[in-house]
């Protein structure tokens, strides 16, 4: 399974059928399909648009904007905090995160809450990863930072 | 992609969904209170009024104007018939009837005025 992290917004894309549910019993974590992906289910309602004060998926939101969803959680700098199951602005997230380069790829413990700083003190915006299903593992080819 | 959502303009100050839009370029006069159509789109925000109310507001104004020509015209068909009727001797003498006839024409001339003066309010308050 891949999946996409853009901007604090989840993106998760079935490979081999399966992989969703597995993904749910394993993590407790409950996904809902949208549009041609699956997301969290918080973000189910996220819409494409936000209105400064106006609260976006329960936080309110600071900048006036139309676009993709990642592009408005970009926009109002919110990420999805799946721990706490929330929408927060990035910078209230203080979790540390470890990330390591494994050959071609970065591998990390788990999946990486998005607004996490890393031992260097970057903090991360995103992700591209897959889930080994073998070895309950997640493998990053991409990370993106702030 | 854009986004449009119901707006309302009051004062200059476009609101949509509760919250004003500061953001918002309004693409009208915006002096008189309007709804519209606020568009967003990437982080830009454009308002459009409905120009329906101003439209119907102006023909209102125009066709008060015709009733009111209509009026006028009849009354001069009424006053020159009266003026007709009354020539029916050698006097030159005015018909009895003048003063009042008169005064109904003038009183049809002020309120062509007053029409006139309406759609110019009209014109200053567009939205």
């Amino acid at each position: 399974m891949r999946v996409d992290c853009l901007h604090g917004y989840f993106i998760f894309t079935e490979t081999k059928s399966g992989q969703i549910s597995d993904f749910v019993s394993q993590t407790g974590l409950s996904l809902v399909k949208k549009d041609t992906y699956y997301t969290f289910e918080f973000c189910e309602n996220a819409k494409n648009y936000s209105l400064a004060g106006l609260p976006y998926l329960g936080v309110p939101a600071v900048e006036t904007f139309e676009g993709n969803i990642w592009d408005v959680f970009e926009a109002n700098a919110f990420v999805y905090d799946f721990v706490l199951g929330i929408v927060r602005p990035i910078i209230s997230v203080v979790q540390k995160t470890s990330i390591s380069l494994a050959g071609n790829k970065y591998v990390a413990n788990g999946l990486i809450l998005p607004g996490s700083i890393t031992d260097d003190g970057q903090r991360v915006t995103g992700y591209s990863a897959w889930y080994s299903r073998d070895i309950k593992t997640w493998n990053y080819t991409a990370v993106y930072y702030v | 992609m854009s986004k449009i959502l119901a707006a309302t303009c009051v004062a200059s100050v476009v609101t949509a969904e509760g919250v004003p839009v500061p953001i918002a370029e309004i693409f009208s006069a915006g002096i008189a209170s309007s709804e519209g159509l606020l568009i967003m789109q990437d982080g830009n925000a454009y308002y459009i009024t409905s120009n329906a109310t101003d439209i119907e507001a102006t023909l209102d104004g125009v066709s008060d104007a015709i009733t009111s020509l209509t009026a006028t015209i009849a009354q001069l068909i009424t006053t020159f018939g009266s003026f007709a009727a009354a020539m029916t001797g050698p006097t030159t003498a005015p018909p009895p009837t003048l003063a009042a006839e008169l005064a109904v024409l003038t009183a049809k001339s002020a309120e062509l005025t007053a029409t006139k003066a309406t759609l110019e309010l009209l014109k200053a308050g567009l939205k």
